[in-house]
């Protein structure tokens, strides 16, 4: 059942959810490998190799997560609207959870939280390309049962809590808490990261 | 017939003074769609000098509701865990907040859209059931103030 994968680690740190500075430091390799996606739309996409040129930020999350993925939403929707001009930034929320989250259960959840488009995209793909990102990426997910969910899909996720800021080439430049990103931070780091494109 | 009486008098006051020590505030819920799990949030307080514990929660709007807490695990994952009841201090209060303590509707009757109202009632020991509805949305907080601005760049 569990599918637990990947470690911490990424940018060469043991820390968790420790935002690093942007600066000549954890600057990551660019993400080379293409993970093509889906989109709410029903669109295909190819990550990232779709969004270079632009400044990205991306979040991982499931529809059916009730607490932690509607905060990592909401805190991205709160730096979306805290940005002086979104011009060549685009925000990326990848879900692991392929086989329920539907283009039509993207596109619901994007709208029952307010995310705007074409800013923000709500992508996932196979299973086992997802897998692959996600594991590329660092990021933690597990399975794990659930005695009551709706029809009969019982499981939830544990994972992790993780924002990404990737830069016009594709590098992952720097990480922060999705939940608690702190907004006028990422905001000047987004804003630096144009400057540079 | 005088001790009848007395016991129902006494029944209903004890039942008035239970009820009246525990009180729900700023409870709201997410925006879900059906089938979809929800999340519910607020403040219980305990204005009583007893504590009471809050036992089951339900809504006519979802299936079955249950008390859960989101907590970090050692490998710094965030996952959720069942709760079978949550005590209210006396004189104190437990906030239901996102990323903590919240209470989960499962299998929505339809989908919760901002601007709706989620019924919500709460069985506690001593206080019995409460009823409190819930403004569907985003946090209070969001709601009230404009999104944090990089005040740094503005001089």
């Amino acid at each position: 059942m569990a599918r637990a994968r990947h470690k911490w680690g990424l940018l060469g740190g043991s820390a968790v959810l420790v935002a690093s500075s942007l600066v000549g430091c954890h600057e990551g390799e660019p993400v080379r490998e293409q993970y093509p996606l889906w989109t709410q739309q029903g669109t295909a996409v190819e990550f990232p190799q779709d969004f270079r040129g632009r400044v990205v930020l991306v979040a991982f999350f499931y529809v059916q997560c009730p607490d932690i993925c509607p905060m990592i939403a909401e805190r991205m929707r709160q730096i979306w609207e805290a940005l002086p001009d979104t011009a060549g930034v685009q925000a990326v929320m990848i879900s692991f959870d392929p086989r329920r989250d539907t283009p039509e259960r993207l596109r619901d959840f994007a709208q029952a939280h307010g995310l705007p488009e074409p800013g923000f995209v709500l992508a996932s793909g196979r299973p086992e390309v997802v897998d692959q990102l996600v594991e590329r990426f660092g990021v933690v997910v597990q399975k794990t049962p659930s005695e009551f969910t709706a029809g009969g899909e019982a499981y939830f996720f544990a994972h992790s809590d993780v924002l990404f800021l990737l830069d016009s080439q594709g590098r992952i430049r720097k990480r922060y808490s999705g939940t608690d990103a702190p907004i006028a931070e990422v905001v000047r780091d987004v804003e630096q990261l144009r400057q540079e494109r | 017939m005088r001790w009848y009486c007395a016991m129902l008098l006494s029944a209903g006051v004890t039942s008035l003074w239970a009820q009246g020590t525990v009180t729900l505030h700023g409870f709201w819920a997410r925006p879900a769609g059906k089938a979809i799990p929800s999340a519910a949030y607020g403040v219980i307080h305990n204005r009583g000098t007893r504590a009471d514990t809050l036992l089951e929660a339900a809504s006519p709007q979802a299936r079955r509701v249950e008390l859960h807490e989101t907590v970090r695990d050692t490998a710094g994952r965030m996952r959720m865990q069942k709760l079978e009841r949550l005590v209210v201090p006396a004189g104190d209060s437990v906030v239901l907040r996102p990323g903590g303590l919240h209470l989960m509707l499962y299998e929505l009757q339809q989908a919760l859209r901002p601007g709706d109202t989620l019924q919500l009632r709460l069985r506690f020991a001593q206080a019995g059931w409460q009823q409190v509805q819930c403004p569907v949305g985003p946090p209070p907080r969001l709601r009230r103030q404009p999104p944090e601005m990089p005040h740094e760049h503005r001089h």
